[in-house]
């Protein structure tokens, strides 16, 4: 039979062990708190060096935003120019004749191929394809047997911001 | 007790710092070796339009306002009271203190956030900013929120809205996703859409046409779409060698920059930075997300802005696709997924190549297939968006025509079809991965036929099965090269076992068992431990196979040490090699025929197996062995008296071969008293297994049997009981005997006339038992005169009667000596007829 006495013993132990193990709780929430594994009682404006980095590049972009001339970055007003046009061709495999643009400080626009060879004309069009180094047409490939052999006479006319520039270029097809 | 608890506290401590730690892990930022230059994005990923809400993209922005320097998360800093990063005291007075930033002049709050703006949608280029709500403005009729912006943005075009929030967070100033006091500007050109590098030393040059933060987010979506959709167009790069490759002309080649169309699932040439000094560095793109991205950035981050990867890294160092890759994944966990996949719903796991996806089956061919990555999670819906192939085997091929089979991150190449159909996978079905993917796997050597596995087995290969080698004899027997591969068992697990490689005369070993076999005559004889042991085996060339192949072979079970050659000699295999039996039938009738050569291998055993007394090994059991059948024999005399020539002589046999004589009752000497426990009779053993009754015990005194042993009614029944009756009058080995006072005495014709006993029969005893009777060496006829031990009364023998005499006098005329009197039992004695006194 349990006694009185042996009873209190039991329950101070208890409570003794319940204690010991809030102690260790929070002296491993402390250790974790501290070696920054957990972030329980640190605020989250507490940063990582990550974070402060990021922060830092982003506040000196911001400046540099705030200190240039953001309105004058509006380059609309500034037509392309047609020495910013640069036409090439390059003849497939399949013997279609791919031709590729690079235009300089073009946003925007549309392009109309026309291809003369004496009284033959083929004619393709195509939208600006911005990026942000040079834009170009969106592709054009053309039939090697579009106009038949002989010179070709490839004209490029880029439309952008209300004006057109053209640029035309031989190629001898056999 | 306290000491228990203290074990359960760093139990319960331990427990709890592995689980904070793994948090701690699973949120952990990306380093520079998570970086993939030819996956910064997964397709699926980059494409995902439904990869977020309306409103989650509005909890985002929420959530993301104010975590840049002096912000607090959450919060717009409206009216910038808050301290400026920028000096000049508070962001309010700094931005009205023009002097500080001449450039843009005073402006002035209340400053507009991201997450709380609204802007009526721009369709159209043109030079104006469309109607907002910054600077505290009413919502305009039209407008829309940013987060609807985005959205809608991400729905017409197919691109992932997380893709468009993170492209706002790299791209525009501030962040706008970030930034706690935005200025209107910063809306203008948030995502540098239509912004050519044509401004002064390459600058942003941007077309007031696609102002405004609503065109600004479409227009962005739009080239991304865009580049992805003209990917596919044949003008898009250049075919060479029937593959599409970035142009010659777009790779950097001296004065050109490199910049252009970079082109998917081939290596394209990217810069380092803007400038074309520090050169370029070659990257096979995996995907056309990565392409997209390359082209509208077309730099890639050198090491050092890798190991910097919040900072600047060196001057060589870009950072619009690091930043790109980096946010996502902060923002919102990894921006690819491997090749291997599956979801969390399901635990079926896939290699994802092109648009197929192939089930792999078990965890060996996911473990072979780890240099492509490590497993990941994707959503069902990117599941289904491939076609699924079938079930993932071992062999893969490229675009071009080489099969190869893969294991350990291995890929060794098949030398011809019939060598696919022998690993048992067909040419016209394998896996097809794309080039990069079969260039992940390092280069092997050339399949062969042969296979050993990394755990010493060795296999060859054919017809879809694989056949366990015994040795390289067996090999070169069947004209087999012996070169070999050595790769993971389980990447033939597919194959069945055939049958083994092997050859004649040897002994295998059961891998699981270890269990001994011999292989002979095409079968293999089940070997017992203890016979497997003996020389005749135990020289024999000996190697391990699994059970499986074993088991595709006839199993003679149970060899038991009976062997027999071609020309039906019959032998007991011991401990030494042979022993020939001279009469086999006594042991057994099975006998298994082994090869000729084998037998003529083993020594010739001098053990005396031919005596029938036999022991096995380590047991004190002696045995005696007759007509098929063993006996024990229940004690060392016995044994002794069972032995005709006087030796002590027997066999040891192993205890297998004993154990398979069939084992009959314990047998006794002949000549031994038995009775059992529950019957009175005793009877004599006469032979092996024969008894006759003991009528009288006279008898067996005469005889000089006077140990009687209890037996068990068992053994007393096996011995038949026979049908003549037991006298003084025995007959050994054809002679005749009276059986007197323990001793046996020859009746000779004369003593047979002397005593009378012309007509007396003899009762014929094994010769096992006479030679254990004790033999006079003087025979009946010699004595004429007879007398009780305890009479003094002496009989003359003569014309077959027994005659008293008178006196001394009588006795010593007739001839009387010492010699010539015997001493006879009381039975013996009324035996003899009696006639007058002499």
């Amino acid at each position: 039979m349990k006694t009185k006495n042996s009873y209190r013993s039991t329950k101070s132990k208890k409570l003794i062990i319940f204690a010991l193990i809030v102690l260790a709780l929070a002296i491993t929430l402390f250790i974790l708190e501290i070696t920054n594994t957990t972030h329980f009682l640190n605020s989250p404006n507490v940063k990582t060096t990550n974070q402060k980095q990021e922060d830092a590049a982003n506040t000196t972009k911001k400046q540099e935003f705030i200190d240039s001339d953001t309105t004058s970055n509006s380059g609309s007003s500034t037509s392309p120019k047609l020495s910013e046009i640069s036409l090439s061709t390059r003849r497939e495999v399949d013997g279609n004749i791919t031709i590729t643009t690079q235009l300089k400080n073009y946003s925007d626009g549309n392009c109309i191929l026309t291809i003369k060879n004496g009284v033959d004309v083929y004619t393709q069009t195509a939208t600006v394809l911005y990026q942000p180094y040079f834009s170009a047409c969106r592709g054009f490939s053309v039939p090697s047997n579009a106009v038949g052999s002989g010179t070709w006479q490839i004209s490029l006319s880029v439309i952008s911001k209300g004006k057109t520039n053209t640029k035309t270029i031989s190629l001898e097809v056999k | 007790m306290f000491r228990k608890v203290g074990i359960l506290i760093i139990i319960f401590n331990i427990v709890c710092v592995s689980l904070l730690a793994n948090i701690s892990q699973t949120v952990g930022a990306v380093t520079a070796s998570d970086w993939k230059s030819g996956n910064i994005i997964n397709d699926f990923v980059f494409t995902d339009k439904d990869a977020m809400s309306v409103s989650q993209i509005q909890t985002f922005l929420n959530g993301r306002v104010g975590t840049g320097t002096n912000g607090i998360p959450g919060q717009c800093d409206t009216y910038g009271v808050r301290t400026s990063e920028y000096g000049g005291g508070t962001r309010a007075q700094y931005a009205a203190n023009a002097s500080l930033h001449p450039i843009m002049g005073a402006f002035y709050p209340p400053f507009t956030c991201l997450k709380d703006f609204y802007e009526v949608p721009k369709t159209v280029p043109g030079p104006s900013v469309p109607a907002n709500n910054y600077d505290g403005k009413k919502i305009p009729v039209g407008a829309k929120s940013a987060a609807q912006l985005i959205w809608d943005a991400a729905q017409i075009n197919h691109i992932s809205p997380k893709v468009l929030l993170v492209k706002l967070g790299t791209e525009s100033a501030g962040p706008l996703t970030s930034d706690d006091w935005p200025t209107l500007s910063q809306y203008t050109y948030a995502m540098g859409a239509h912004c050519p590098d044509s401004g002064p030393g390459g600058s942003a040059n941007c077309d007031a046409d696609y102002s405004g933060f609503s065109i600004q987010i479409s227009e962005s979506a739009k080239m991304l779409r865009g580049y992805l959709d003209d990917m596919d167009q044949a003008w898009w790069g250049c075919i060479e060698g029937g593959v599409k490759v970035q142009c010659a002309a777009n790779r950097r080649t001296g004065s050109n920059p490199g910049e252009g169309y970079k082109v998917p699932y081939t290596t394209n040439a990217i810069l380092w930075d803007t400038t074309s000094g520090c050169g370029t560095g070659n990257i096979y793109i995996e995907n056309k997300a990565t392409a997209a991205l390359y082209t509208y950035t077309p730099y890639q981050p050198n090491q050092a802005a890798l190991n910097d990867m919040y900072g600047i890294g060196d001057s060589c160092s870009s950072f619009g696709n690091r930043n790109f890759w980096r946010t996502y994944n902060d923002w919102f966990g990894s921006s690819y997924y491997s090749d291997i996949v599956r979801t969390i719903g399901s635990a079926t796991v896939y290699l994802i190549s092109g648009n197929n996806k192939y089930p792999i089956s078990n965890s060996h061919i996911l473990s072979a297939l780890f240099p492509l990555g490590h497993l990941s999670y994707v959503p069902q819906k990117y599941l289904d968006s491939k076609v699924t192939g079938q079930t993932m085997g071992r062999v893969i091929k490229g675009s071009g025509s080489a099969l190869y089979y893969f294991d350990a991150g291995i890929k060794l190449a098949f030398t011809s079809c019939d060598q696919v159909v022998d690993y048992g996978y067909s040419c016209g079905s394998p896996i097809s991965l794309t080039d990069f993917q079969i260039g992940e796997f390092s280069t092997g050597p050339n399949m062969t036929n042969v296979y050993r596995t990394t755990s010493g087995k060795r296999f060859y290969i054919t017809a879809g099965e694989k056949k366990e080698v015994f040795d390289d004899s067996s090999l070169q027997q069947i004209g087999i090269s012996l070169n070999t591969n050595v790769l993971g068992e389980a990447a033939i697990s597919n194959l069945e076992y055939g049958s083994p490689v092997i050859r004649e005369d040897v002994v295998v070993v059961s891998r699981e068992t270890n269990k001994k076999y011999l292989f002979q005559k095409g079968t293999f004889v089940s070997l017992s431990t203890d016979i497997s042991n003996y020389n005749g085996f135990s020289k024999l060339p000996n190697n391990k196979l699994d059970i499986a192949s074993i088991d595709t072979l006839t199993i003679i079970s149970d060899f038991k040490g009976f062997a027999k050659d071609g020309s039906n000699n019959k032998y007991v295999i011991d401990s030494i090699g042979k022993a020939l039996l001279s009469n086999p039938d006594d042991w057994t009738a099975s006998f298994i025929e082994l090869n000729d050569t084998l037998l003529g291998s083993m020594d010739n055993s001098q053990q005396p197996v031919n005596s029938g007394f036999i022991k096995a090994d380590k047991s004190s059991t002696l045995y005696f062995v007759t007509g098929g059948k063993k006996y024990s024999i229940s004690n060392w005399i016995d044994f002794l008296n069972l032995h005709l020539d006087g030796s002590a002589d027997y066999a040891n046999i192993s205890k297998t071969t004993s154990d398979a004589i069939i084992q009959d009752s314990t047998i006794y000497s002949p000549g031994s008293l038995i009775k059992s426990a529950s019957n009175s009779t005793v009877y004599v053993v006469n032979g092996i297994l024969s008894k006759i009754a003991l009528t009288s015990f006279a008898i067996s005194d005469d005889l000089g049997l006077n140990w009687i042993r209890i037996v068990s009614q068992s053994d007393l029944d096996a011995h038949v009981s026979d049908s003549g009756s037991l006298s003084n009058f025995i007959s050994c080995d054809n002679k005749n005997y009276l059986a007197n006072r323990g001793i046996i005495y020859e009746i000779d014709t004369q003593a047979s006339s002397m005593y009378g006993y012309d007509t007396v029969s003899y009762g014929s005893w094994d010769s096992v038992g006479c030679v254990n009777l004790n033999k006079s060496p003087v025979a009946l006829s010699n004595y004429s005169f007879v007398k009780l031990s305890d009479s003094k009364s002496i009989y003359y023998i003569n014309g077959g009667q027994k005659h008293s005499l008178s006196s001394m006098t009588k006795y010593k005329n007739l001839g009387g000596l010492s010699g010539n009197l015997l001493i006879v039992s009381p039975k013996v004695l009324n035996m003899i007829s009696t006639g007058p006194a002499a």
